[in-house]
């Protein structure tokens, strides 16, 4: 891999980060719980573009699969929570 | 959907009488046996499987045009500092009935321009989608029929 | 030539993933958030896969990131469609902006879950 290519995977880890602080804010101060789920989905999506972009940096790929994994189960989580509130909430936020 | 299966199934039956299972053996299978699903008639009257394959290509690019245009906006309205975003949530009663149209039709208009599927009615005759650049909900309705609906309609029945 | 589209890939699908950061960040009400976040966050991490499976330019990424990017656009909107369910259930408040709300006459946002308990509080 050439050197110009390795900068800018390092500025799209950079760029990845910065936008992981952004979903980290909105899962602290959420007004609502709702909020906090759509930031925890991003988040893990997030995460697993993390890892996407590091095995294309280390050129190593079998971290794809982990990427791959990470990215349906935190959908999963996503769908499983999702359907918790829907189904367990009583009016109130 | 059969008539897929069946050149998939062809392709593979090409490539392994020629011997030797590589991409371009498949590739070849694969236009032959679509050469033939197209032409030959069936006992209900001529083949409907080029047009079919048609109508699926122009839904896919359609679609992946719509992706992209929405991207783009959207990244639009949020980098630039002032919201010019005028929210509604219209009632869209749609013209797909069975489950995989249904499913479709919410995935399409989730990722198409300012769209956002929010629920399917009980009777399952409406969704109830969340526009993020407001006209009005017959203008609205009218775009998504004629962009999104007919065309997917077109290419599954 | 490939290192080339590979970086474009990159820059892309990085980009995107920060406005999808940008916009849970500063969008007003949580269904305009939910605008950002599915449609940019799913196609960043697509474009990203795309650009890993050409970089690595190995046959078995190129089938992974495949069925990555299929997993991820199917999933989305499902997750998508249960969270918007769920905070209309909730009543989470709209953008004061919003001027049209047709699913408010479908059923009234913020009504209160009933469930069908019986009078002892059992099913």
């Amino acid at each position: 891999m050439s050197d110009w290519l390795q900068s800018i995977t390092q500025g799209a880890l950079g760029a990845i980060s910065v936008s992981m602080l952004f979903s980290l804010h909105r899962l602290l101060r959420g007004p609502s719980l709702t909020d906090r789920v759509v930031a925890l989905d991003l988040f893990s999506l997030q995460t697993s573009a993390v890892i996407t972009v590091y095995a294309l940096w280390v050129g190593q790929p079998e971290l794809v699969d982990v990427a791959l994994v990470l990215a349906v189960i935190g959908s999963m989580g996503t769908i499983v929570i999702a359907r918790y509130l829907y189904s367990a909430q009583r009016g109130t936020p | 959907m059969t008539a897929f299966l069946w050149n998939l199934m062809l392709a593979l039956l090409w490539a392994a009488m020629l011997g030797n299972v590589t991409s371009e053996n498949l590739l070849t299978g694969f236009v032959i046996g679509f050469a033939l699903l197209a032409l030959i008639d069936t006992q209900h009257g001529p083949s409907r499987y080029g047009t079919q394959a048609w109508n699926v290509v122009r839904l896919v690019a359609g679609v992946g045009w719509d992706v992209l245009v929405a991207n783009v906006r959207v990244a639009y309205e949020i980098a630039t500092p002032k919201l010019h975003t005028r929210p509604a949530i219209y009632r869209y009663d749609m013209e797909a009935r069975t489950d995989a149209e249904i499913t479709l039709l919410t995935l399409i208009v989730t990722f198409a321009p300012g769209t956002l599927a929010l629920e399917v009615s009980e009777d399952r005759k409406a969704i109830y989608v969340h526009v993020m650049f407001a006209t009005t909900r017959e203008a609205f309705c009218q775009e998504l029929r004629e962009r999104v609906e007919i065309p997917l309609l077109r290419a599954l029945r | 030539m490939k290192e080339l589209i590979t970086a474009v890939l990159l820059v892309l699908g990085a980009l995107l993933m920060l406005l999808a950061g940008l916009g849970l960040f500063r969008m007003p009400d949580l269904f305009l958030r939910l605008h950002g976040a599915a449609k940019a966050s799913s196609l960043g991490v697509g474009l990203l896969l795309g650009a890993a499976a050409l970089g690595l330019g190995d046959v078995s990424v190129v089938a992974r990131a495949a069925l990555g990017v299929t997993f991820v656009f199917v999933m989305t909107p499902v997750a998508t469609l249960l969270i918007a369910q769920a905070a209309f259930r909730a009543g989470i408040p709209l953008w004061e902006r919003t001027h049209q709300n047709d699913l408010e006459e479908h059923h009234p946002a913020g009504g209160p879950y009933e469930p069908r308990l019986g009078p002892d509080g059992e099913e």
